[in-house]
């Protein structure tokens, strides 16, 4: 994250007094994994098939997180290009542990069918992957949890930052990746570390 | 659950003889904002926005208040807040969990609050956290009018507030100043968090629309703005940029926001 790059910039242009607390670089001191889980948030979302979903459901697996929206022409699909891009580094037994979520941002017009038809353009696994429609403030909650900033910007269109996030099967946030297009390596040396001992260093590719 | 508490709010709230507009009561501790358009600052904002009337918090939340909401709700206590909801620095200037102590005066604004507790606070009380346009929007007033955004002497009050250190312990927030709705201390007390602060894509990740907001940063970042003249509502808006959810800022705190309807979404 820029934000102390960004608070030095607002300090220099005259800001008092301001001291904020970086969110991440405490989180591994946490002896608690349930208080720092995003299990916790509550609410109920609509996945690609029409059924209520709990993000508790997906405790006990780890989780590549994303949040977009179907009929972005540039930007999303370039994100499930790159989940696309870890998951196929993966071995099959590997990939089975891993829960993929596409967590939508338009809910007004990424309906379950919407979601299914953009999962579909990427072939995906409809067992891991989930793609999320929830109510406008489940989505605030999210976003702001997983550190992703969005807003309309017209009828069609939203601006988002492009963020995948990994999560631990606790529900914790492990690792990030902003930006579209980034080397996968980080963010696979994450997932091998987090998937279980026993699977992950024989089964590689 | 929230229609119940709504319509016994709104029979207490008539009980009490309180003014009516329309068909929704405004409480005593919130004032009318009036909705319009106004044009915010940066990048592709430059067309008018509307701003639907929306009620407002006419003071801040004060450290009283925040004690009886945690002595309510342990989770939000800050020996036991979850870390992805509050960083550590969470009411670090209270002297215990249920102890404001000297550096936290009742009447004071309650600071070194995250975004989440804020809205969880307000949640409890049928509250909403006003979004960016309705702050910002409501902040246009000062004693005499509703925007005064024009008048250099405004603005150049507010620059100085910013410009000042903060006091070691914060006024009452009776003490601030207060606007021709009733609402005070939006200028001169604290920087208030809104509901949708992250929604500036400042990062470097935002390929697809980073143009648009990278105004807030460059070195031409005012010269982009619709109102160059408005540099308080531009560090505004930067600040909140440098914002994540859990957040606690020594002069940040927060004040609560209604739909005029009652399909409070907090």
């Amino acid at each position: 994250m820029n934000t102390p790059a960004i608070l030095t910039v607002i300090l220099g242009l005259g800001l008092a007094s301001v001291h904020a607390s970086s969110c991440c670089e405490h989180q591994e001191e946490s002896t608690d994994a349930s208080t720092e889980s995003i299990h916790q948030f509550d609410a109920s979302w609509t996945d690609q098939h029409g059924k209520e979903f709990k993000l508790a459901e997906l405790k006990g697996r780890p989780v590549l997180v994303t949040m977009g929206y179907a009929t972005c022409k540039f930007a999303c699909p370039r994100l499930a290009a790159d989940l696309l891009a870890i998951e196929r580094q993966l071995s099959p037994a590997e990939r089975s542990q891993l829960a993929i979520v596409f967590v939508s941002i338009d809910p007004e017009r990424d309906t379950p069918a919407a979601m299914k038809r953009f999962l579909d353009q990427y072939k995906v696994d409809h067992q891991r992957w989930h793609g999320l429609r929830g109510e406008e403030d489940a989505i605030l909650e999210l976003s702001v949890a997983l550190g992703i900033r969005y807003r309309r910007v017209n009828d069609t269109d939203f601006a988002h930052s492009n963020v995948l996030t990994l999560l631990s099967p606790a529900g914790e946030i492990l690792h990030r990746v902003e930006g579209l297009g980034a080397d996968p390596t980080t963010m696979l040396a994450a997932i091998r570390t987090v998937l279980a001992p026993d699977e992950a260093p024989d089964s590689r590719p | 659950m929230k229609h119940a508490v709504l319509v016994l709010a709104c029979v207490a709230g008539f009980a009490r003889g309180e003014e009516a507009v329309g068909t929704s009561p405004v409480p005593p501790e919130m004032a009318r904002v009036e909705g319009g358009e106004y044009l915010p600052m940066f990048g592709d904002r430059d067309q008018p926005r509307q701003v639907d009337p929306f009620l407002l918090d006419r003071l801040p939340v004060t450290n009283a208040e925040y004690l009886r909401f945690v002595r309510d709700h342990p989770k939000w206590r800050r020996s036991r807040v979850s870390r992805l909801l509050a960083a550590e620095n969470y009411l670090a200037h209270w002297t215990g969990d249920l102890e404001p102590g000297p550096g936290a005066p009742a009447d004071a604004p309650v600071v070194n609050v995250s975004w989440f507790a804020a809205r969880a606070f307000l949640k409890a009380r049928g509250k909403r956290l006003p979004t960016e346009d309705e702050w910002e929007f409501a902040a246009r007033a000062d004693a005499d009018r509703a925007d005064a955004t024009r008048d250099p002497a405004f603005l150049a009050r507010i620059l100085a507030w910013y410009g000042k250190p903060n006091p070691p312990v914060l006024p009452a927030v009776s003490n601030a100043e207060t606007d021709l709705r009733g609402v005070a201390g939006m200028h001169g007390l604290v920087w208030e968090w809104v509901r949708d602060f992250n929604n500036q894509t400042v990062t470097g990740a935002a390929r697809n629309d980073a143009s648009l907001d990278r105004s807030l940063f460059c070195a031409g970042g005012a010269l982009s703005a619709t109102d160059a003249a408005n540099y308080a509502a531009f560090m505004r808006y930067a600040f909140r940029s440098s914002l994540e959810g859990n957040f606690t800022v020594t002069n940040l705190g927060f004040r609560g926001a209604r739909d005029l309807e009652t399909n409070i979404n907090p």
